[in-house]
């Protein structure tokens, strides 16, 4: 059993990464910021019931997602969940990187990955559906494993490893439309 | 680790296996993990450079994602945390 006297001590250095999945999760700042202290106040009450040693980064963020679920989902908007099955594993790779492109250099794929600034990483992934959008923020931005996540989100393992691959396909998608559209490829023409 | 797609083992597959991801969330903190997962993705050279490529676009997607907490906020749950201790 944890002591709630350490409370503050063991979850405040969890708050960046807490706040930065609830702006991606609300998308916006006075939301994200009733969800973060939301969460704490209810870890806090609940801080006793939480075995000590296990892990609190996996329970704060059940904590975080569930009081997203179940107060402020029902108030967004659902993004376009269109086309996901047609577009290819591996999207980003097979156009930029891949053997079969050969379109970029190492250098060059580095080049432009880095001109995917904040605001187009974070539209293109605030724009995916809620159920691929948070197993993708808990995998690759907070680098939660299968068995975490499914923790988290209280699914099968089967059912975060299959929303993981098709919102990352998405996700590739809506980034190689933004260099598309903004000309930062060398070929305007896409590899098909 | 074993290799469950088996499809790791010979020469290269010349288009990238997706089994590259999985390799990748089995073990996104995990030193150890991530080496033995290296060596088996290198059997083959275009999944070894999937692999590569693919960890950079997480980096990129996880740097690109955080936002710095509020200063405000931040004493504003610490103060509602100490509240709520001496209420105790």
């Amino acid at each position: 059993m944890a002591d709630q006297a350490t409370f503050a001590e063991d979850a405040m250095p969890l708050m960046d990464g807490l706040y930065s999945a609830a702006m991606r999760m609300t998308r916006n700042t006075a939301d994200a910021e009733d969800l973060v202290q939301e969460t704490y106040l209810k870890a806090f009450n609940a801080y006793e019931r939480f075995e000590a040693g296990t892990n609190l980064k996996a329970w704060m963020y059940r904590i975080l997602t569930n009081s997203y679920i179940n107060a402020y989902r029902k108030k967004q908007r659902r993004p376009d969940e269109s086309d996901i099955d047609d577009i290819e594993d591996l999207y980003l790779y097979r156009r930029l990187g891949g053997a079969e492109s050969a379109v970029l250099s190492r250098s060059a794929e580095d080049e432009l990955l880095e001109m995917f600034g904040e605001d187009e990483v974070k539209l293109a992934l605030e724009d995916l559906p809620e159920h691929y959008r948070i197993p993708i923020l808990l995998a690759d931005v907070e680098g939660f494993a299968y068995k975490e996540i499914a923790e988290i989100l209280d699914v099968p393992i089967g059912t975060v490893m299959s929303r993981l691959h098709r919102g990352r396909k998405q996700l590739q998608k809506r980034l190689y439309s933004f260099a598309e559209e903004h000309r930062l490829l060398p070929d305007p023409e896409p590899v098909s | 680790m074993t290799d469950p797609c088996g499809e790791f083992e010979s020469g290269d597959c010349g288009t990238g296996n997706p089994c590259v991801s999985t390799y990748l969330d089995n073990c996104p903190q995990d030193v150890e993990c991530q080496t033995v997962v290296q060596a088996l993705v290198a059997k083959c050279g275009t999944c070894n450079d999937t692999y590569a490529f693919e960890m950079r676009v997480r980096t990129v997607v996880s740097r690109r994602c955080s936002d710095p907490v509020p200063d405000a906020l931040k004493s504003k749950i610490f103060q509602a945390i100490q509240q709520a201790q001496h209420k105790r």
